[in-house]
């Protein structure tokens, strides 16, 4: 992907994804002034009534009666004017013009935020298409909808949707698009393996520029592949992977993240995903909800690759290595210890942590036990109904 | 089931009592008429089929009646009881002045005016249908006992959602005593729904332990007459009766003493499996509790019943965390029980981090609650396990640690006061691990690997065991409806025994063998077949060689491709393979021949098939004619014509049955 914008290729930004952002963000500093005045500015500048009223409601944005009038007039003139347009094409024109008119007037809806109506109306606007890239695209408005309110059942449906319509024939570029939306909602299920994928795929094709732009993306698809890959594939996809190196430059600390692990640097990689933390998993709009599950993930990560090298090591080499006090590094690993998730011991009397071997025959017979378990209940239940 | 009917009640309760209230005032009153109409319908079909039970000596009719009770308490109100009191007890003036008493005393306290706007419609439909319909049938019926019982019981029922206990006792009273007079069989099953409603009454009136010597009682004659539903109802009765005043050790005896009949419906024998959990668990045997327990929520109805299922799983998370176990989140997040399991999940989150101070919390925060649900006597007994899990958890994760370190994570006083708890442990068998008592220090032993020991073998062992249990009783469940009765029911019924049959099976033989995926599919298959098998050959039971060699062919050919089944689409291939079929089956090699002619015939008739109308008696002259010329014998034409459709793609290899394929065969071999 070349570093020159192509955003002007991509589809409108509409809704605009970077408010709905703003507005999170405005949920996290509620004092945070630039923010607010930014957030309407933008609201002002596109006359959105009913998103307007939504922020005000949640507390974002304090109310101004005076203000919700005016832009309530303009939203109403462009309405009307929408709908004279609707009213010709349906009068003169064929079908293809007014559904010029339909998309027009549901487009500014979404604009405006007015989520029901500009639902309802994509609907209309996709009973009269026919083409399948037009009737894809208005998923994609649905999708973007959906994202904007991070409404994860309208997601789901029209993914299903957009799906059968690609598979029916869509063409590479609606196909990619799919690929970054599917990349998207994955991470904001926490299903980051999938989205992972998702995103490498479409790292060389990337156009989706009305989600977000480039570099954020590929912020993203670093996060995504540090938890799920496996070194040899991550060296290969993305250590090696040409179009992230390029746009990595302008990213230093996504570099300095995805490196210092890779580089096996634990005490600067724990710094990194510490700041990383603050500055982007808990301000992100997707990410905060699982910024202490990923974190979490990440350490458990770091500790295994350190501990796959070593048969012992001292509690305090790897608390130096890691840039951690003993005591932490001790809770930590007792805890991730206890539950699985590390295969070694501690021997806390002589300060060493011994590195055990993952029992796979075990675990398949506790595996074959709890999901036989599983079963066993059901075809209980089932028998339920034999009366002798 | 007994706290499922709290649960139900309360939501009845308000609901119906509002319906009767608003709606007999407001303008929709022809619409309640019909749902009225219609209830009482439903009630006399009810009351026909338990007639059609009594006649014909089968039980089942009135189990299928009683299940319907449930649907027909919630519509019921006193027009409806009226109207039924007033239909089946027409001439029977002393028990219909009594039972209106009852339906009165509901509605007096409510609305003096609604009464009468209600009974002055009743009588008059009441008078224009005894009137038009003659009184045989009706007076025939409510002389049955089981009837007058049944409507009896439906009184009952109404009063007690009207929560008029009062007269709801002395109906519940009346009712009893009728019970008691009758020797009949037919009566086992409504009797024994009397019994419960009866404890039931005296539990709302807080007088449980007074019918205690009754229900003793009871329960003696209920077993010397081998009512089975009846003795499992009162066992399970007298075990709440002892559970609600806390009588463990006598509820024990009881337990000791009486046999839990094995043919008790699955909802008694969940709700005796529960009261068993919950003293097994009181008396700390929390395995045998957790079986029972576990067995209870698995058997209990699973879409209603919602009270007893949280009632089950409260105690069955109890016991769990008492055995040390933490369960299964997927519990808690249940939409049914997820409310009602609340503090429990916080408990379990507590022990689960072995967090002392936590658990503390909880139990101050919830310790109210927990004595309503009796849970508390064995909630106490965790704060053991919560130092427990603690110390399994420092086990897992150190191969040596000071006591010092261990006082310090489980927030204890001294490294002496660890010192004990861990050894403690050590010999309960929590962890396996060793004291150096002079270093001050654990060492945990390294975990065995369990796959070398007896314990995956017992593990299996168990599970098969209870696979051949479901296995055992679906075949014994299966039960052949005679011809004209409600097919589809029945086989709907039987295709479903079979199939967790087979599904039960399947699973045993995965368990048994090696979880191959080939091994299971051979399975399937062979269970396929032998189902193809039996519909082919019982046919002619008397020649069981041909049938097999018949049904082993077809099975040999459809194991090929068992997906085409026998509907080949050429009727040639069909064809085929019967010839092949008879020239392996003929023993002599000389009649080739014959068998080659039949054959060519045959193809010949198949190929033009198109222009079959002209000709087709004529061919099958010419086909009875290679039949040795005895065309006469009607079995011979038979099999004619049947080959003849064959040929021409009209009918399925299994149209044939092996008598016709021995005379076939016999034909071909001369």
């Amino acid at each position: 992907m070349p570093i020159e914008d192509l955003s002007e290729e991509g589809l409108p930004k509409v809704p605009n994804l970077e408010l709905a952002q703003l507005k999170f963000l405005i949920t996290l500093q509620p004092n945070n002034k630039s923010l607010k005045e930014k957030l309407l500015n933008e609201i002002k500048a596109n006359n959105m009534t009913p998103f307007y009223l939504e922020c005000v409601k949640d507390g974002e944005l304090s109310s101004d009666e005076k203000l919700v009038q005016t832009m309530h007039k303009a939203n109403e003139d462009k309405l009307k004017e929408l709908d004279g347009k609707i009213e010709d094409n349906e009068k003169a024109f064929g079908d293809s013009e007014i559904r010029e008119s339909y998309l027009a007037k549901s487009q500014y809806l979404c604009l405006i935020g007015d989520r029901e109506q500009a639902l309802t109306w994509i609907r209309k606007t996709a009973d009269k298409s026919v083409a399948l890239g037009h009737r894809l695209d208005l998923i994609f408005y649905q999708l973007r909808l959906g994202l904007f309110y991070m409404d994860q059942d309208l997601i789901a449906r029209n993914l299903d949707k957009a799906k059968t319509l690609v598979d029916e024939g869509g063409d590479w570029d609606r196909r990619n698009r799919m690929k970054v939306y599917q990349g998207l909602r994955a991470m904001s299920i926490r299903d980051f393996k999938a989205a992972a994928e998702l995103f490498l795929d479409t790292v060389a094709t990337f156009t989706s520029y009305e989600l977000m732009d480039y570099q954020t993306f590929v912020t993203y698809t670093v996060i995504c592949c540090l938890l799920s890959l496996e070194r040899p594939k991550l060296r290969e996809k993305v250590i090696r992977g040409s179009e992230i190196l390029e746009i990595l430059h302008g990213l230093p600390l996504i570099k300095e993240y995805l490196f210092s692990l890779y580089e096996c640097r634990y005490a600067d990689f724990f710094r990194c995903l510490a700041t990383i933390e603050q500055d982007l998993l808990v301000k992100d709009r997707y990410l905060a909800v699982h910024a202490s599950y990923y974190v979490r993930e990440m350490r458990i990560i770091a500790y295994n690759q350190l501990l796959q090298s070593y048969s012992s090591l001292t509690l305090k080499g790897m608390a130096q290595s890691f840039g951690c006090s003993e005591n932490f590094l001790d809770k930590e690993l007792s805890r991730f210890i206890a539950s699985g998730r590390l295969n070694c011991k501690i021997d806390k009397v002589r300060g060493i942590i011994e590195t055990t071997r993952p029992d796979s025959k075990n675990f398949l017979y506790q595996e074959v036990i709890k999901k036989g378990d599983l079963l066993l209940n059901r075809v209980q239940k089932l028998s339920r109904v034999i009366n002798i | 089931m007994v706290e499922l009917s709290d649960i139900e009640m309360k939501e009845a309760d308000p609901s119906s009592g509002l319906q009767t209230a608003g709606t007999t005032t407001t303008t929709s009153k022809d619409d309640k008429k019909d749902a009225d109409t219609l209830t009482l319908d439903d009630i006399k079909e009810q009351v026909r089929t338990i007639e059609k039970a009594v006649n014909s000596k089968e039980p089942r009719f009135i189990l299928r009646v009683l299940r319907g009770l449930a649907s027909t308490r919630k519509r019921l109100n006193e027009d409806v009881i009226r109207r039924l009191i007033l239909f089946y007890y027409g001439s029977n003036s002393s028990e219909r002045e009594i039972l209106l008493g009852f339906a009165q005393s509901v509605s007096q306290p409510m609305d003096v005016d609604m009464e009468k706007t209600v009974s002055s419609p009743a009588p008059a439909t009441n008078e224009k249908q005894s009137v038009s319909r003659p009184q045989t049938s009706r007076a025939r019926a409510a002389s049955l006992p089981e009837v007058d019982l049944y409507i009896h019981l439906i009184v009952l029922l109404f009063l007690i959602d009207r929560n008029s206990l009062k007269s709801a006792l002395d109906c519940a009273k009346r009712l009893v005593d009728k019970t008691s007079v009758l020797n009949r069989r037919t009566l086992d099953l409504l009797s024994a729904k009397c019994y419960f409603y009866y404890a039931r009454i005296f539990e709302l009136n807080n007088m449980l332990d007074s019918i205690r010597p009754f229900l003793h009682s009871r329960l003696r004659t209920a077993t010397l007459r081998n009512d089975f539903e009846g003795t499992a109802v009162l066992i399970n009765l007298l075990l709440r009766n002892y559970l609600h005043y806390n009588l463990y050790s006598q509820a024990q005896k009881l337990v000791l003493k009486s046999v839990f009949p094995d043919h008790a419906s699955n909802n008694e024998w969940a709700r005796y499996l529960y009261y068993l959990g919950r003293i097994r668990a009181m008396q700390l045997e929390y395995t045998k509790a957790h079986q029972h327990l576990l067995t209870a929520t698995r058997k209990a109805p699973q879409q209603t019943a919602i009270g007893f299922r949280q009632n089950a799983h409260k105690f069955l998370i109890t016991v769990e965390l008492l055995l040390g176990d933490i369960p299964d989140k997927a519990t808690f997040k249940n939409p049914q029980l997820k409310r009602s399991l609340d503090p429990y999940y916080q408990l379990t989150l507590a022990v689960r981090a072995g967090d002392l101070s936590r658990f503390k919390e909880v139990l101050d925060t919830f310790s109210e609650r927990f004595q309503q649900e009796k849970t508390w006597s064995l909630i106490i007994r965790l704060r053991h396990n919560v130092i427990k899990a603690g110390i399994k958890m420092i086990s897992l994760s150190y191969a040596r640690i000071s006591f010092s370190d261990v006082a310090q994570k489980l927030q204890l006083d001294s490294p002496e006061d660890a010192e004990y708890i861990v050894a403690k442990a050590i010999r309960d068998g929590v962890i396996e691990a060793s004291i150096d008592h002079e270093q001050g220090y654990v060492q945990s032993r390294e975990i065995t690997d369990v796959y070398t020991t007896r314990e995956p073998m017992n593990a299996f062992h168990q599970r098969i065991e209870f696979c051949l249990k479901v296995h055992n009783e679906s075949v014994k469940a299966m039960r052949y409806p005679p011809k004209k009765y409600n097919e589809d029911l029945e086989t709907a019924q039987k295709v479903y025994i079979l199939w967790c049959q087979q599904q039960v099976t399947l699973l045993m033989i995965m368990l048994l063998t090696t979880p191959t995926l080939l091994s299971a599919k051979r399975h399937d298959r062979r269970l396929f077949f032998s189902n193809h098998k039996t519909t082919t050959v019982a046919t002619t039971p008397d020649e069981p060689s041909y049938g097999n060699m018949f049904s082993n062919w077809l099975s040999g050919f459809l194991s090929k491709d068992p997906n085409n089944n026998d509907k080949h689409s050429s009727s040639l291939g069909k064809l085929a393979l019967l010839k092949s079929f008879l020239s392996s089956s003929s023993s002599s090699t000389g009649n080739d021949s014959k068998l080659d002619k039949i054959f060519e015939f045959l193809s010949a008739s198949a190929n033009d098939g198109q222009n079959k109308a002209s000709s087709s008696t004529s061919k099958l002259n010419g086909l009875l004619q290679f039949f040795g010329g005895q065309g006469s014998t009607s079995n011979n034409l038979q099999l004619a014509v049947k080959l003849m459709n064959i040929a021409q793609g009209k009918g399925g290899l299994s149209s044939l049955n092996s008598s016709d394929l021995k005379a076939l065969s016999g034909f071909v071999s001369g």
